[in-house]
């Protein structure tokens, strides 16, 4: 599967460490590319079902939901995910629950580069050989007009309901299907996934806000969108836009 | 020469402290015992010189008054026998029938004279009998003429011839001329040829002589006595162990009239001596035996009689009081000496036990509360008691706070190192020091090395148990910048201490615990995190505010933390186990109330606008 490259994300609360091994993993293995970097466990889960990569690389200790809680979260609707943890902790306890939950390998802080490198190609290989797997275990590799027309489906209904909370796991369970298929079914019909669709539909949603109600409060905006986290919210926005919230609606008023 | 066994100095000296060595008790007991025992000894001596002198006295009493009785009833037999005497001689009968006696011839010459003699001599028997009278108050009354006849009246009653200047006693009856003579006790031939009743008698008689009315010498008239009813009262005496003597002017004696002749002179010596005094110790000639004598002379007779008993009667009744008082004061002093004893026992009891209390004190049940149910014991031993106990109470609280404090300050320090040296904090230091060097920021590296090691050296170091606040801040920046290291943006915080409050002293490591408790839940939010640590000084007191922007402490934690707060509040500064979920809060609380007694603030609460607020702080004076 040479036509496109390997992605992960990386979780890691403290700044200078997530760039680290951003920066780090791509340059070891020139194969992976960084789909993106979460400072906590929700936007890691958050990172995962929107570019669904092949591995994960996340701290243990992280605020909002740490992550084995994480990797708890979205096990079941990425069963194919390899997943690495990067801690400092060594306790017993961890590397158990870790190898419960499926997780690949496990490497202590301070990074040991060499070793890094040793499991970035373990998990590349193994990778390689398994991709595409999950898809012919759904029976993905064909796809008929019946797969085609449920994932219109819920295209629409996401372009409906962008506002209320989203989870993968309740919309599975709306279409009557499990949340490892319909997120791959959807990726296969559409070429995006659902939360790339949702947090479009809700950027947009918000630049229009924030350019017709200029009076409206950032909160307000983002609560209309449905985030309940204006902080989160206005970090998205800036992701996706590359503007604060409110610096798009200054330079938008400006016009 | 003979060796003396050597005894070493050493060894007595050792053993005179253990030899004088005296309990409370025994002392008690000896010199109570010693007291009472003195002032009843000298109290019964007393009372026995008293009892003894009232014996004596009462004994002496007994005897001189025996002694006066006997010699009044002496006086009136006398008296009687010269009434007798008297009345005969005074009587005109008498007188007319004895100057016809004397008229008529010695020895009858016709039948007429013989038969007037005769007859006037039976009319002179008859006058003597008439007044000797029906009751015979004596034996026999003699008249003597001087012409060598006398006429007998009583049980011998006829004239016999008789010449009375032969008589041994003529010529003191004549010197007395008329007074009465007393002849000493004496046997009467006459009278024992006479009658079997009068057989071995004695008498005494009254002589006197009697004169016509020109005063010549008429004749000579007797008065005899028994001896038996004369000295009756004495001869009742003869049963008791009292011997009686009586003695007239001359030294003859009277009585025992038939006994043993004693030796006058002692006897009149003794009575002389007796005279002087009422009463005189001496022996009777012959005896050992002493006795006590008392004498009475009669005016009369010129008699004396002297009565003496075995001073052993004084002895024994004096023993007898002796002997009563010596049980009663046996008796007293062993009452006294129990009663000593049990004075001893009840001071040195509560001694004891209070020594036993004290004895049995050891660190671990210095706090164990003295025996309750202990029955009043004396005023002053109570109040030592009292006091040992409030002595004991206050060395428990002062080694629990000494013990605590360090306990604490140890434990303090233990969570610091536990918390900076934990690999977890290292590792991500070192890690973050690594990836600064891949950056290529020396000047960053070197900055959080110096953190970093400001941050061991002061959690590791055992200098001193206390820091200025100052210093604990200082620490605190460290700590927080080492950190920012490693969470950059994430990590905001903000320290405003007022200068004035650096110089404060506080127990080490105090604020450690709060700043590691933002990180702990403070970070369990979406960043950015922001620490402040802010001062302020109000009515004499300090405060120092730890706030987080975190979750804050959720109910339960918060719950808990009160709880311990408020039992920690009750029990004072105990030792006892510290961490709430690993927490150091309480150790800093109780540090600080050790520090700063009952000043010490510490509040735990959550911010209304989100995040959690520790304020802790005390008096300025503490």
């Amino acid at each position: 599967m040479a036509e496109r490259k390997l992605t992960f994300v990386v979780a890691e609360d403290e700044e200078r460490m997530r760039d680290y091994l951003a920066r780090k993993t791509a340059e070891l293995d020139r194969n992976l590319e960084c789909a993106g970097t979460a400072a906590d466990g929700e936007e890691a889960v958050e990172l995962v079902e929107r570019y669904l990569p092949d591995l994960l690389i996340t701290d243990i200790k992280m605020p909002v939901l740490d992550g084995l809680e994480l990797v708890e979260r979205i096990r079941r609707a990425n069963p194919d995910l390899r997943i690495l943890i990067v801690s400092g902790y060594s306790e017993f306890e961890y590397a158990r629950r870790a190898i419960e939950l499926g997780v690949d390998d496990y490497i202590l802080k301070p990074i040991d580069v060499e070793k890094l490198r040793e499991i970035l190609l373990r998990i590349r290989i193994r990778l390689e050989a398994t991709v595409g797997a999950v898809d012919a275990e759904f029976g993905l590799d064909r796809i008929g007009a019946r797969e085609t027309e449920l994932a219109k489906s819920v295209e629409v209904y996401l372009q409906e309901n962008y506002r209320r909370s989203y989870s993968l796991e309740r919309l599975a369970s709306s279409f009557g299907c499990k949340p490892a298929y319909l997120l791959r079914l959807y990726r296969k019909v559409t070429g995006r996934t659902p939360t790339q669709d949702l947090i479009r539909l809700r950027i947009e949603k918000a630049k229009r806000l924030l350019v017709g109600h200029p009076h409206i409060e950032i909160k307000q905006v983002a609560a209309a969108v449905g985030y309940e986290d204006p902080l989160y919210f206005s970090r998205l926005f800036k992701k996706e836009t590359g503007f604060n919230p409110s610096a798009f609606k200054d330079s938008m008023s400006r016009l | 020469m003979e060796k003396i066994p050597y005894q070493s100095p050493c060894a007595a000296c050792y053993h005179v402290p253990v030899s004088r060595r005296r309990t409370v008790r025994g002392s008690i007991f000896l010199s109570v015992s010693i007291l009472l025992v003195c002032v009843l000894i000298a109290f019964s001596l007393v009372v026995y010189d008293y009892v003894s002198g009232v014996a004596r006295e009462r004994f002496a009493d007994t005897l001189t008054s025996l002694s006066r009785s006997l010699v009044t009833n002496l006086d009136a037999q006398v008296a009687e026998m010269n009434r007798l005497s008297l009345t005969l001689i005074y009587s005109q009968v008498f007188q007319g029938l004895y100057a016809r006696h004397l008229a008529l011839p010695r020895a009858p010459v016709s039948a007429e004279q013989r038969i007037s003699k005769l007859e006037n001599t039976e009319a002179l028997i008859e006058i003597c009998e008439t007044i000797l009278g029906p009751n015979r108050s004596a034996p026999q009354v003699n008249v003597f003429d001087l012409k060598g006849e006398m006429i007998g009246a009583g049980y011998y009653s006829r004239l016999i011839e008789r010449n009375v200047t032969g008589e041994p006693w003529y010529p003191a009856v004549m010197r007395a001329a008329g007074e009465r003579v007393i002849r000493p006790p004496h046997m009467d031939p006459l009278l024992e040829e006479t009658s079997v009743i009068v057989k071995d008698k004695r008498y005494v008689s009254l002589l006197r002589t009697f004169q016509d009315a020109l005063l010549s010498t008429q004749g000579i008239v007797e008065v005899k006595q028994y001896c038996d009813t004369l000295f009756s009262e004495l001869d009742l005496m003869s049963g008791s162990s009292a011997s009686i003597f009586v003695f007239d002017g001359r030294g003859n004696q009277l009585y025992p009239y038939d006994g043993p002749h004693a030796d006058g002179r002692a006897l009149l010596g003794l009575a002389h001596q007796a005279a002087r005094r009422p009463i005189v110790t001496g022996l009777l000639p012959g005896t050992r035996e002493p006795r006590i004598f008392a004498v009475a002379t009669s005016r009369d007779t010129d008699w004396t009689l002297l009565i003496g008993e075995p001073s052993a009667g004084l002895a024994a009744s004096v023993l007898q009081y002796a002997l009563r008082i010596a049980l009663l004061t046996l008796g007293a002093i062993v009452c006294s000496l129990a009663a000593s004893y049990f004075i001893a026992r009840r001071v040195t009891v509560p001694i004891k036990s209070l020594h036993a209390e004290i004895e049995a004190l050891e660190l671990g049940n210095l706090d164990k509360a003295a025996e309750g149910a202990r029955k009043p014991d004396l005023g002053e031993i109570d109040e030592l008691r009292l006091a040992f106990h409030g002595m004991r109470m206050k060395l428990n609280e002062s080694i629990r706070e000494a013990v605590a404090l360090r306990a604490h300050e140890k434990e303090a320090q233990l969570v610091a190192l536990q918390s900076q040296l934990n690999p977890h904090f290292l590792h991500n230091m070192l890690q973050t020091i690594g990836i600064m060097a891949e950056e290529g920021s020396p000047a960053a590296i070197q900055d959080l090395i110096l953190n970093l090691v400001r941050v061991l050296r002061y959690a590791s170091s055992t200098e001193g148990t206390t820091a200025t606040l100052g210093t604990e801040v200082e620490y605190a920046e460290s700590y927080l910048a080492a950190m920012r290291a490693r969470f950059g943006g994430s990590l905001e915080y903000v320290i405003d201490i007022p200068g004035a409050m650096r110089e404060i002293v506080v127990p080490r490591l105090i604020l450690q615990p709060f700043i590691e408790n933002c990180f702990k839940y403070g970070t369990s939010a979406r960043p950015p995190w922001r620490i402040e640590l802010r001062g302020g000084c109000a009515d004499g007191q300090w405060l120092i505010e730890i706030l987080d922007n975190g979750p804050g402490f959720d109910p339960g934690t918060l719950a808990r933390i009160s709880e311990k707060l408020a039992v920690r509040e009750r029990a004072g500064s105990g030792l006892s186990p510290l961490s709430i979920s690993g927490m150091g809060i309480l150790n800093s609380y109780q540090r600080l109330r050790l520090a700063f007694g009952q000043g010490a603030v510490l509040e735990v609460a959550n911010r209304p606008e989100g995040g959690a607020r520790i304020a802790m702080g005390a008096g300025f004076n503490g």
